[in-house]
């Protein structure tokens, strides 16, 4: 078939030397970072182990609301999701897309919804109902949502965007893992910083996130070995 | 099909230019498998081909498929999704569990419908602008932005698998400056415009050198409505930008201008696309306005099958300047767009002609506000630029006179800076022109 051959036609073509170029923002400062081939994979890999945790599987559905630029986090999930068989819904994460999560919550039987913000959250509270998300089990949602949405009575579950990472809680409900194979987080005066874990040259080393908080080592009763953020 | 040919102009020479009569032959060998397939997997088509007598063994030809398989719409799509309950409307042909992914259509009109995918490498609407983008020129190692919008699937995968690198920078309304010094940073070979992002780089326009700032790009491309003459030539011929626009391709993928930029290039191998009669079921000629009606030919998943995208286009089959044997389309409106106003059809266009003459409106930003189709008044709600209005008043009146002598009917004119409609804008790509209220 036709975009098989289109595939097919790029599997022939020279690879690019980098899978892409991400940046984050702080206090209006661009820190861009090299993202590469083996990034990627670990990405998918870290976050398959996160989703495994909560027990993700074959015949789930699952949404995703994100925006185009936060590819640095939402390719490596998107790549756990398939390799685990679960199929993932897509919606943007501006509070105008909230009827199309609106819709994608009523009529499927959603396990999950990642990535879930503020903007999503007031507008399904101001046009509709935050009770569409209620027969939703698991809530990943960003922090500044997560006051809108315990108010309505919903138990949200920690997913933070912060920096050129995310940070997920695993059932244990401790702080957000973060793939300590990839990036290094401290916590200096009770503000967040991020270095690259592998101190690859030109890769990020000591940058402040804007995000205060402070990071639990040790193992997790969970069994993982990454760091916990806990956000202030 | 093979592609071995080494013209670098074209990402799959043999299919892009392959004579019209290989091409219906392949096209009629996918629509007579896809009737027998999708009958026997889409609760949906059997039962409206059993309601219409139809059996996929009296299908052996495109004569048959054309003479015999019924339309749909996107009401019955609607109407078989709720009656029976089930959210993918009775369309998909494989099972739930084999899915990859699902989108969803814009939800300008009308709640979002879906698009079951299901892929090994890239969305399927992604991956079926592969030939697109290397008629941009984009090659292997060039940058390229990431488009903003995510609803219709993510592009980095496709990106990465034709060799190129993503750069992950919010393109988003109010990013544009970000956005310049990015490109003049990283030097991308290509980016994704909207509507709102072309109408945000004019005012930056003002007070920077946005032709410097986007030269390193080969190209741009835009969707999601018209961009009128006035934008387009001034993103061309001011900016210098290399600017593609595309538009849907009834809903089964996208069709694009090629560099020659005269039509819309469907891909015929992926999509069987009739061009008929807005209110019948013949055949319109090469070049008239005609209704697209869709079937997807490369989609085993949830195929849509004789669909009536309500998209007037004017359609033709000639080939182009380009080499392609692949049919271009012009979009001019959607079916039922026209507004009688006591008697007086007003179309989208009319109107925007008008606005675009004056300076405070030339973006082209307006709805028109119709409770029905048929009104006794014509009601229009006109974005002007703040910064370049200054008397309200006398702005009202040139507004109402202008449309009024474009389209014969004098309109009540209500002024809002454009932002604000921009800002109820309730998809990436788009906002309503026709509005209840």
């Amino acid at each position: 078939m036709s975009r098989a051959s289109i595939v097919e036609r790029a599997r022939a073509l020279p690879r690019a030397e980098i899978a892409g170029i991400g940046r984050f923002t702080v206090a209006g400062r661009h820190h861009d970072f090299t993202i590469t081939w083996d990034d990627l994979k670990r990405a998918g890999a870290w976050h398959r182990g996160a989703l495994t945790a909560w027990g993700f599987g074959p015949g789930d559905s699952v949404l995703i609301t994100s925006v185009s630029c936060e590819g640095i986090w939402t390719g490596g999930l998107a790549q756990a999701l398939r390799d685990l068989g679960v199929v993932f819904a897509l919606a943007e994460s501006y509070s105008w897309d909230a009827r199309r999560v609106g819709t994608f919550a009523r009529r499927l039987p959603l396990a999950a919804v990642f990535g879930l913000g503020r903007e999503t959250a007031e507008a399904l509270a101001a046009t509709a109902s935050l009770d569409v998300l209620a027969p939703v089990p698991h809530l990943f949602a960003r922090p500044d949502a997560l006051p809108i949405l315990r108010g309505a009575d919903l138990n949200p579950v920690l997913f933070a965007p912060i920096g050129p990472t995310v940070a997920v809680e695993c059932p244990e409900r401790a702080g957000g893992h973060v793939d300590a194979q990839r990036w290094s987080l401290r916590a200096v005066d009770g503000q967040l910083w991020c270095s690259g874990a592998d101190g690859r040259p030109g890769g990020l080393f000591e940058v402040p996130l804007g995000v205060g908080g402070t990071v639990r080592t040790g193992r997790c009763a969970c069994g993982s070995d990454d760091p916990r953020v806990l956000l202030a | 099909m093979s592609d071995a040919r080494s013209d670098d102009r074209y990402y799959q020479p043999a299919a892009e230019t392959m004579p019209r009569a290989e091409l219906e032959a392949l096209q009629e060998q996918r629509v007579v498998e896809l009737v027998e397939y999708a009958y026997e997997r889409s609760p949906f088509y059997r039962e409206r081909w059993d309601a219409a007598g139809v059996h996929p063994r009296q299908v052996r030809s495109l004569d048959d498929f054309r003479r015999r398989i019924p339309f749909i719409d996107k009401q019955d799509v609607q109407g078989f999704r709720e009656r029976s309950g089930d959210p993918f409307a009775g369309l998909l042909c494989v099972d739930r569990k084999e899915l990859t992914s699902l989108t969803s259509t814009s939800g300008t009109t009308s709640e979002p419908e879906f698009f079951p995918e299901r892929w090994d490498s890239a969305h399927p609407l992604v991956t079926g602008t592969a030939r697109d983008l290397w008629e941009l020129g984009v090659r292997p190692g060039d940058t390229v932005v990431v488009p903003p919008g995510t609803f219709r699937g993510f592009w980095d995968s496709l990106f990465q698998l034709l060799g190129l690198v993503p750069l992950y920078i919010d393109t988003w309304i109010g990013q544009w400056g970000n956005v310049l010094d990015a490109i003049e940073q990283y030097r991308p070979a290509y980016v994704q415009l909207l509507y709102p992002m072309v109408v945000e780089i004019e005012r930056l326009a003002d007070v920077r050198d946005v032709r410097t700032a986007l030269a390193p790009l080969k190209a741009a491309s835009f969707a999601g409505m018209p961009l009128g003459r006035t934008l387009t030539a001034k993103v061309r011929d001011e900016w210098g930008v290399n600017l593609f626009l595309y538009t849907s391709a009834g809903d089964t993928g996208t069709a694009w201008e090629c560099s020659e930029h005269d039509g819309y290039h469907l891909w015929e191998d992926m999509v069987l696309a009739e061009h008929l009669d807005p209110s019948g079921v013949t055949a319109v000629a090469d070049g008239a306005i005609g209704e697209l009606v869709a079937t997807d030919l490369d989609n085993i998943t949830a195929p849509f099958i004789r669909f009536r995208s309500g998209d007037l286009v004017r359609l033709t089959r000639t080939a182009c300047g380009c080499g392609r044997t692949h049919a271009r389309q012009w979009p001019v409106g959607r079916k039922g767009d026209e507004t009688v106003v006591d008697g007086t059809l007003v179309g989208v266009q009319d109107v925007w002609d008008a606005l675009e003459t004056l300076p405070e409106t030339a973006d082209g930003i307006f709805q028109i506000i119709r409770p029905t189709r048929v009104v006794d008044s014509l009601r229009l709600r006109v974005g002007y630029t703040p910064e370049l209005t200054g008397d309200l008043v006398d702005l009202l009146v040139r507004a109402r006179d202008v449309v009024a002598t474009k389209v014969g009917v004098t309109p009540e004119v209500e002024l809002v800076p454009a932002g604000e409609i921009l800002s109820r804008s309730a998809s990436v790509a788009k906002f309503p022109r026709l509005v209840k209220a």
